[in-house]
């Protein structure tokens, strides 16, 4: 709870978790793209990499949007979870 | 910046606000560097072309009709080859420029040095053979980085990896701050058709508005297309999934049996024909060996940037042991659908295409959004000089004028910096050893004066003093072309040479702007009562109180 309050009051720690924390989302789906997308992987690296790259400002507002730490948490986690779970499907087909 | 902890639990319009105000802050002097070196980066090849006047002459010839003579590849091609086979036997690769098609010049070979896999460059004379000594062609011209200065420090700042990552994080808080800001607009088309002249704070945030919305498409798509220059090296958790090596499909393992040479003529001229363009460049993969790999280049029509975005060259690859074509790309054909989106990223960035039009559309648009830069850096302070915002505790005060001495250095600095740059150029003798670093120090030192200056002088004088500097400078820049090299604006209209003609004359307009600027300046602080300046010695720039 701790972390919380902090993160509602203290704008620069809102900041720091924002940028980490979507760059690690955003690295995480540039991944998860890349090994999704079909042969060959020169095609799907930089493929991944650029939707990332695309992505990347817009999950930084989200960090500025949301007003709980735990809902941004739950974003990632929830992003995470779902990007899995394609990712899954589309080695088992 | 305590004060805006709470504004950051309000709505989303204030916490847009805060995220908008200070990332914009504090990346608005790097990003009007980046924007504005990278807007004149756009005639990155007319500013080459006027520092160095030892090629106008060469440069006109070339184009006319007398020049074009059509090239004997076939007879280039068996020269460097046999000059490769004798004395770069060992390398593994090597590549074969054959020449201009339009203005013929030099051969040109490559080979890569095992040792160090670095390529060595080997200029040829077509006829014999020979090597051409490496001063041959460059003697008579003077050392410089000419436009590229402008290029490589919009991307990298002259500092190799770490630029490159500096620049794309700030590239990165451009994007944030432009998507923050059409959140925190309420009415961003009213807005856009508003600009109120003579109400201080409200009239440069007019102007920051008025500019952002004018050039928001074209300022996310050259932000995000510069970014998408390297994506992998950004994000390079997407290079996880495996090793990538481009092009590996046509590499083939050195197997140790000797193949003869074979003469790359024929091979040029089926190429050319398959692809039904002139040969660009020929690279020959294990030269020698069973495993040899030729890859023809087929070379681009001069308008062929005016008919498409994505452009591609042809290749076409043979086996080299037994003439067999191997693979046929043709001009256009990309290698997927992320090679051809990469390729219009890179041609959408450096205006490769709508020739000269487009460029001075990307030059207007560049200017706009360096303009929206430097508005919002100076709005940042004009909303301050009334109401501080204590934002900084005791050290408030101090971050402000720290604050408005970057804003002079990044705005007024650097256009002293960069016409320096040209200036530079002209004084600094044209065989000195080693000019080019010297054309690049003048560039940073004049720079680093420019902001111990505005650090030192008090900022309205700092403001008007750089202004009337760089106005200096950039009027001067034709008289001084004239006393150095004896070539003057109305010869280069005569003669046809626009590209030189064009860099005077946007020096001579730059020049007559900060002129205007500057003298606004100095009449507002004339009409300001001397007390209230005496308690207001920030005033300056805001000028319209």
């Amino acid at each position: 709870m701790q972390i919380v309050r902090s993160f509602r009051r203290r704008p620069l720690t809102r900041l720091i978790l924002a940028v980490g924390g979507g760059y690690a989302t955003t690295s995480l789906i540039a991944m998860m793209l890349a090994g999704v997308f079909p042969p060959p992987a020169s095609e799907a690296v930089p493929g991944g990499a650029l939707v990332g790259l695309a992505l990347y400002p817009v999950l930084i507002i989200c960090g500025f949007m949301v007003k709980e730490l735990r809902h941004l948490l739950g974003g990632i986690a929830f992003i995470a979870i779902l990007l899995g779970l394609i990712v899954m499907g589309c080695l088992q087909s | 910046m305590t004060a805006p902890s709470a504004k950051a639990s309000g709505g989303l319009r204030q916490s847009m606000t805060w995220l908008h105000t200070w990332v914009g802050l504090w990346f608005c002097w790097l990003l009007f560097a980046v924007f504005l070196t990278g807007t004149l980066a756009v005639f990155e090849e007319p500013i080459t072309h006027w520092m160095t006047p030892e090629h106008h002459a060469e440069e006109a010839s070339a184009t006319t009709p007398s020049a074009q003579s059509h090239l004997d590849y076939a007879k280039r091609l068996t020269v460097a080859r046999d000059y490769l086979a004798a004395n770069h036997a060992e390398s593994r690769v090597w590549s074969i420029w054959p020449g201009d098609r339009i203005s013929g010049g030099a051969l040109v070979a490559w080979a890569r040095d095992e040792r160090t896999g670095e390529f060595g460059r080997h200029q040829l004379d077509p006829a014999s053979g020979r090597p051409l000594a490496e001063d041959d062609e460059e003697a008579q011209a003077r050392e410089t980085l000419g436009g590229h200065h402008f290029v490589d420090f919009h991307y990298e700042l002259h500092a190799g990896t770490l630029g490159l990552w500096t620049v794309a994080i700030a590239t990165m808080a451009m994007l944030v701050t432009l998507i923050s800001g059409v959140i925190i607009h309420k009415r961003i088309f009213k807005d856009f058709f508003t600009f109120r002249v003579g109400k201080g704070q409200r009239s440069w945030l007019d102007a920051h508005n008025a500019v952002a919305v004018l050039t928001l498409p074209f300022q996310l798509m050259i932000a995000y297309t510069g970014l998408a220059f390297y994506p992998t090296i950004y994000i390079p958790a997407a290079n996880l999934q495996g090793a990538i090596s481009t092009g590996a499909a046509d590499e083939r393992t050195w197997t140790g049996t000797p193949a003869p040479l074979p003469d790359l003529g024929p091979f040029g001229r089926r190429a050319s024909d398959l692809l039904a363009q002139p040969i660009h460049a020929v690279m020959i993969q294990n030269p020698g060996d069973s495993s040899m790999r030729i890859r023809v280049f087929g070379s681009e029509e001069p308008d062929a940037g005016q008919r498409r975005i994505s452009r591609s060259l042809g290749i076409v690859t043979f086996d080299g042991a037994n003439g067999q074509i191997l693979r046929v790309q043709r001009p256009g054909e990309g290698d997927g659908p992320a090679t051809t989106v990469g390729s219009v990223m890179d041609s959408l960035h450096t205006v490769d295409f709508g020739g000269w039009p487009v460029k001075w559309l990307y030059f207007l648009s560049g200017l706009a959004g360096t303009a929206m830069m430097g508005t919002g850096a100076i709005l940042f302070m004009v909303k301050r000089r009334d109401r501080h915002g204590n934002e900084f505790g005791r050290a408030t005060a101090r971050v402000y004028r720290l604050i408005e001495a970057l804003n002079i250095a990044a705005i007024a600095g650097l256009g002293i910096a960069s016409i320096a740059f040209l200036w530079s150029n002209r004084l600094i003798p044209a065989h000195l050893v080693g000019r080019e670093a010297w054309e690049l120090r003048a560039f940073f030192g004049l720079w680093l004066m420019a902001f111990a200056h505005a650090f030192l002088r008090p900022v309205g004088r700092a403001w008007i003093e750089q202004l009337a500097f760089t106005a200096v400078l950039c009027l001067g820049l034709p008289l001084l072309n004239l006393l150095t090299t004896g070539d003057h604006l109305g010869a280069q209209i005569v003669r046809g040479d626009w590209e030189s003609a064009g860099v005077e004359l946007v020096a001579i307009a730059f020049g007559f702007g900060a002129a205007w600027a500057g003298r606004t300046l100095h009449r507002k602080a004339q009409d300001t009562p001397p007390r209230r300046r005496r308690h207001r010695p920030t005033l300056a720039i805001e000028g319209t109180k």
